[in-house]
């Protein structure tokens, strides 16, 4: 552990010879689910996303046949709708302990996977290749939100030469022809999936899924609503690891509705004592782009020392409204048009699909509703067409709402990139000058 | 001044005198950004289609103001470098594509700093699938009534035709050329070619193919130098710098083949045109041809190309090369290396380079090395 | 007892720097290279000050750290960012600074203040994850043609002409160096060149946080001239010299906001 003003950071040892060819499923189950078991019973409920998805991928080794590979932008309601299990690579390296993650990273640069390649993909690039993921069924694949998912598409080529793959091209424009695009493609999309794994789409099931991610869209817009409250009444950090995992995963499922139904009575509760989060609220931050997993003492000690509190995360919080349609009786044009309007909207999938102004607009919106005093560009250093943005969205933003933002290179999961202490170096003189703004002694 | 010198101060420099002669007949000239924009519907409208280029860029602080040189990539800032600094007021509109997402971003930033008369953006699918390729033609149709309005003019069936033949007798000539590399002794070096390359992207195709024919009357039957040269091959390499060829040309090598954008890749394959369905079999055509890796999953399709080079070409060995932050390029070295020994021929390690800056040194040593190694 | 006695004691990655302040004056400041051990640093420079200005440990009522190795600073009562001392001591120094760039030994900050004069940070911009454009970077040239540091700006002035060094990263720029030396280019050029090429990375952080005048500089590289008149150069403004040691700058602003400090607490 690192100390710093009295914070303790992780530290990691790299010096242990990790068994990188270890089941990747089964080290999730060994590490991150055994963590949960151990949390108190009270917070348990808030880490139900990431078992719900640990129990999917558990389901796998009884029904291989429903495996289907996912791109972590891609809407996860078509394959739930084909009643098939979603692999997502990205989410693995989303969960795995650091040290696999840099060891797995490590590995695939020895094969000569460029040192800049995306860690949530690096990190499973080696084991792809070498045969070590399951074989899937098919493969749903889109060229959001970056050219990493691009080239990790030619990953995926190599590594099953013998599956055809669905590739959704994603829209540029935020307009109609868009969403056209889109849902013609995810007809087709449709039509492979029952190629390729033999189901027939049922269409009250597609109906089914489809009405539980309105509505977990439209839970998740309420508890946002309330997260506008001054003080904010859950903040972002606490569960920004859960958050992520949901709507990257598990849009479209009774499980998800649940946790925000809970979620929001929570919410609520809290507002209306006012009490805020876990710590007093001197200030706000909208956070955008890349949150560093590594390490969640960082959001800790903001909130410990500034007050700072991430009131929204601007790249897993989603906003989107879904078609107000009757889901229940909804034709099948009706649906695929909601899909691809949800597809569009995927979180991160579209700032980095379009125009930069879509980046711009959205913090913008954030920092608004959510009267930020700040915002702070995390910039995952692969992000490359988002901090091709990172300037101009913090200009607009002193324009419009004359508050600052703050631009930082992290890697959201190697410390070995940008450390949690070098982060702190960056973010320390810019919440200070927000508490000098506000009068605030920190 | 020979025909070869021509071509060669023509691909130097940028713009180049072909431009100014076009300028003063009244004529626009239009920048395009990657090969995905075809030029023949831009010089069908009339317009000489200029491909955007980093040729002559000293730096990219002005560029870097928008893009990080942390993580975006060298070659787009050189060229929205060079805007910023005025050296693109030749031209009277840009176009750009999601090439990458360099490529997009600086088209975007271009347009919103600098607020060019005319700018037009292109969505190009990366997939063959039928909707897709829909949409590109949808999109090229647009870019047709763009052009249209924009330039006062109708790009009527023919032009397009006209065009569209023109340009492949480009490429026709241009491959003819390439194969003089399949000489023994081949009358041109890889450094000169390359620069007849960037040339060929900055001028008129009706001058170039004039050129072009008499560059082939002219070197055809001739012989290179009677010199043990390791024959290679570059891949990877995106842009009109030729320093990387000049310096594999120094250090006893010869640049026989390539598969780069600035390269063979973009005269591989004709236009294969329906007079019928002229946008939708143009668009079908740019999309089908041996692509560049920012169409999905074709590596496969592009190795097919080297592993014929490798015997056509004779070649000793590959080089193997990425600009710093090319994804796209920069996993196909994973691919390369898995094909080793399946290629037969000896690969260098990924050579990571800059746009702007490359240490000549270091890329020196290297390259000697690599033939030192290939000559044993 | 008039006046209290304060100290700020900034610990950098190649300086460790102490001010002995009693807020109307500088009392003394000393300067140390950092060690491995920033504690033991951090005490020595403090010692070293307080020594000069004839006070002891035990008179110094408030200390305040910077610098990377502000934690360790001991007695430290308070820690604040390198940016806001060196807004704060630039500001004290000269109360017309409205821009304030700061190499330093490993990073490179450009700092817009407000303008009533009390060095209230408005925006800044720091160099990302990269040696190029600090003063680490002028080291391991320096260390290429075994040269004193000091004389380095002198040296680059004495160059007709800025041979160009391109290379962004300091490894690579190293061997370019070492290349354009083999090649028989003039020294004088190449230092030229390669303090063009520190303002060059440093000049990209000014418009992030619009440059506004009057433009000031602080930090160890403050004092090489070279960079200095290549930055001037580039921005197309006047760099001001602060009435105080550049490399001081951050302790002195330590020590003001521990004075700031002290009499709130009073």
């Amino acid at each position: 552990m690192s100390d710093y003003k009295g914070f303790q950071f992780k530290t990691y040892d790299f010096s242990k010879q990790l068994d990188t060819h270890i089941d990747l499923i089964d080290l999730l189950h060994n590490t991150i689910g055994a963590d949960l078991k151990k949390r108190p019973e009270n917070v348990r409920w808030l880490f139900e996303p990431v078992q719900q998805y640990l129990d999917e991928l558990a389901a796998l080794r009884e029904n291989p046949d429903k495996l289907v590979y996912r791109h972590f932008t891609f809407a996860p309601e078509i394959v739930y709708a084909m009643d098939c299990i979603s692999y997502v690579p990205e989410a693995l390296t989303f969960m795995m302990p650091t040290e696999y993650l840099c060891a797995l990273v490590d590995e695939g640069r020895e094969m000569d996977v460029p040192d800049h390649f995306c860690g949530f993909l690096g990190g499973v690039t080696a084991p792809l290749l070498t045969g070590r993921l399951p074989k899937p069924k098919a493969i749903l694949h889109c060229n959001q939100p970056c050219d990493n998912s691009v080239a990790w598409g030619s990953v995926l080529a190599e590594s099953f030469p013998d599956t055809e793959m669905f590739i959704l091209d994603n829209p540029y424009g935020d307009d109609e022809e868009g969403v056209r695009f889109a849902a013609e493609q995810l007809r087709e999309g449709f039509n492979y999936l029952e190629r390729m794994t033999g189901k027939r789409l049922d269409l009250d099931r597609f109906r089914e899924v489809m009405a539980k991610s309105a509505e977990a869209y439209r839970l998740m817009y309420e508890i946002n609503e309330y997260k506008k409250a001054i003080p904010c009444p859950i903040p972002t950090s606490s569960i920004l690891r859960p958050i992520s995992v949901a709507f990257y995963a598990l849009t479209g499922t009774e499980g998800l509705v649940g946790w925000l139904e809970k979620h929001l009575a929570d919410t609520k509760e809290r507002y209306e004592k006012g009490t805020g989060g876990w710590r007093e609220e001197k200030m706000r931050v909208v956070w955008n782009l890349s949150w560093p997993i590594f390490d969640y003492g960082v959001y800790d000690w903001m909130e410990e020392t500034f007050g700072a509190i991430a009131v929204a995360y601007h790249s897993a919080e989603p906003f989107y409204q879904p078609p107000d349609i009757d889901y229940g009786k909804a034709s099948y044009e009706e649906l695929l048009r909601a899909l691809a309007l949800r597809n569009n909207n995927h979180a991160m999938g579209r700032q980095g699909r379009g125009h930069f102004m879509t980046f711009v607009n959205d913090t913008l919106k954030w920092c608004r509703e959510f009267s930020a005093d700040g915002a702070i560009f995390a910039g995952h250093w692969q992000c490359q067409a988002n901090w091709a943005a990172a300037q101009i969205t913090k200009e607009k933003l002193m324009e419009e709402l004359g508050i600052p933002m703050l631009i930082m290179t992290v890697d959201q999961l190697d410390p070995r990139v940008v450390s949690a202490e070098q982060m702190v170096s960056r973010l320390e003189p810019f919440l200070e000058m927000l508490a000098e703004k506000k009068g605030i002694k920190p | 001044m020979s025909v070869l010198e021509r071509l060669i101060e023509y691909g130097e420099s940028n713009p180049n005198v072909e431009v100014e002669e076009w300028k003063k007949t009244g004529n626009k000239v239009l920048g395009y950004w990657c090969s995905y924009i075809p030029p023949e519907i831009i010089h069908a409208a009339g317009a000489l289609p200029y491909r955007l280029r980093g040729m002559g860029a000293t730096g990219t602080d002005k560029a870097d103001h928008d893009m990080s040189p942390v993580c975006n990539c060298s070659f787009p800032r050189a060229v929205l470098d060079l805007a910023h600094r005025g050296k693109y007021d030749f031209l009277d509109g840009i176009l750009g594509m999601n090439g990458c997402d360099h490529t997009r971003r600086a088209f975007e930033l271009w347009v919103e700093r600098l607020q060019p008369t005319f700018s037009h953006f292109v969505y190009v699918p990366r997939t063959r699938k039928q909707v897709s390729v829909e949409k590109y033609a949808q999109e090229l149709e647009k870019l047709k009534t763009g052009l249209e309005k924009y330039l006062g003019t109708e790009i009527t069936g023919e032009a397009l035709q006209q065009s569209v033949d023109l340009y492949n007798d480009n490429r026709t000539l241009l491959k003819q050329v390439q194969e003089l590399f399949k000489k023994d002794r081949p009358p041109l070096t890889g450094t000169q070619f390359h620069h007849i390359i960037n040339a060929s992207v900055s001028i008129s195709p009706v001058r170039l193919n004039l050129l072009l024919r008499e560059l082939l009357e002219e070197v055809k039957d001739l012989d290179g130098p009677e010199d043990d040269k390791a024959r290679l091959m570059i891949v990877g390499w995106v842009g009109d710098d030729t320093m990387l060829h000049r310096i594999i040309e120094e250090s006893g090598g010869l640049v026989v083949m390539d598969n780069c954008c600035f390269g063979a890749r973009a005269f591989w394959d004709p236009v294969v045109f329906d007079s019928k369905h002229p946008l939708a079999s143009l668009g079908r055509s740019y999309l089908d041809r041996t692509g560049c890796p920012r169409m999905f999953a074709t590596f496969n399709e592009r190795y097919g190309m080297f592993q014929q080079a490798v015997g056509d070409y004779r070649v000793d060995g590959i080089v193997r090369t990425r600009l710093q932050f090319c994804d796209l390029h920069g996993v196909e070295n994973v691919f390369f290396h898995k094909r080793k020994e399946q290629l037969g021929v000896p690969m260098s390690a990924p050579m990571v380079l800059d746009y702007i800056g490359q240490d000549e040194g270091r890329v020196r040593t290297r390259m000697e090395a690599f033939i030192e190694q290939l000559q044993q | 007892m008039s006046q209290p006695i304060v100290a700020g004691c900034d610990v950098g990655s190649i300086w460790a720097k102490a001010v002995i302040f009693d807020g109307k004056e500088i009392l003394a400041s000393a300067v140390i290279p950092s060690s491995p051990f920033p504690a033991k640093t951090a005490e020595k420079v403090l010692e070293k000050a307080a020594n000069k200005a004839g006070v002891s440990m035990g008179d110094i009522e408030y200390v305040v750290g910077t610098g990377y190795g502000r934690v360790n600073v001991p007695n430290a009562k308070k820690t604040v960012s390198e940016i806001a001392c060196h807004a704060k001591g630039a500001a004290w120094s000269c109360s017309d600074v409205a821009t304030l760039i700061d190499v330093g030994g490993q990073d490179c900050k450009v700092i817009s203040l407000a303008s009533d004069g009390h060095g209230r940070v408005m925006d800044f911009s720091m160099n990302d994850k990269c040696a190029a454009g600090t003063g680490r970077f002028l080291e391991v040239m320096a260390g290429v043609f075994e040269l004193p540091i000091e004389e380095f700006g002198e040296r680059a002035l004495k160059a007709e002409r800025i041979l160009g060094i391109s290379s962004q990263c300091t490894v690579f720029a190293e061997s370019e160096v070492v290349c354009l030396i083999a090649q028989g280019h003039e020294i004088e050029q190449i230092i030229a060149g390669i303090c063009d090429a520190v303002a060059a990375r440093v000049s990209v952080l000014v418009p992030r946080v619009g440059l506004r005048e009057k433009v000031y500089m602080s930090g160890g590289v403050a004092k090489n001239i070279g960079v200095r008149q290549a930055l001037q150069r580039r921005l197309r403004v006047t760099i001001w010299e602060l009435t105080e040691d550049p490399l001081i700058i951050g302790a002195l602003g330590a020590a003001v906001l521990a004075m700031d400090a002290l009499r709130q607490q009073q």
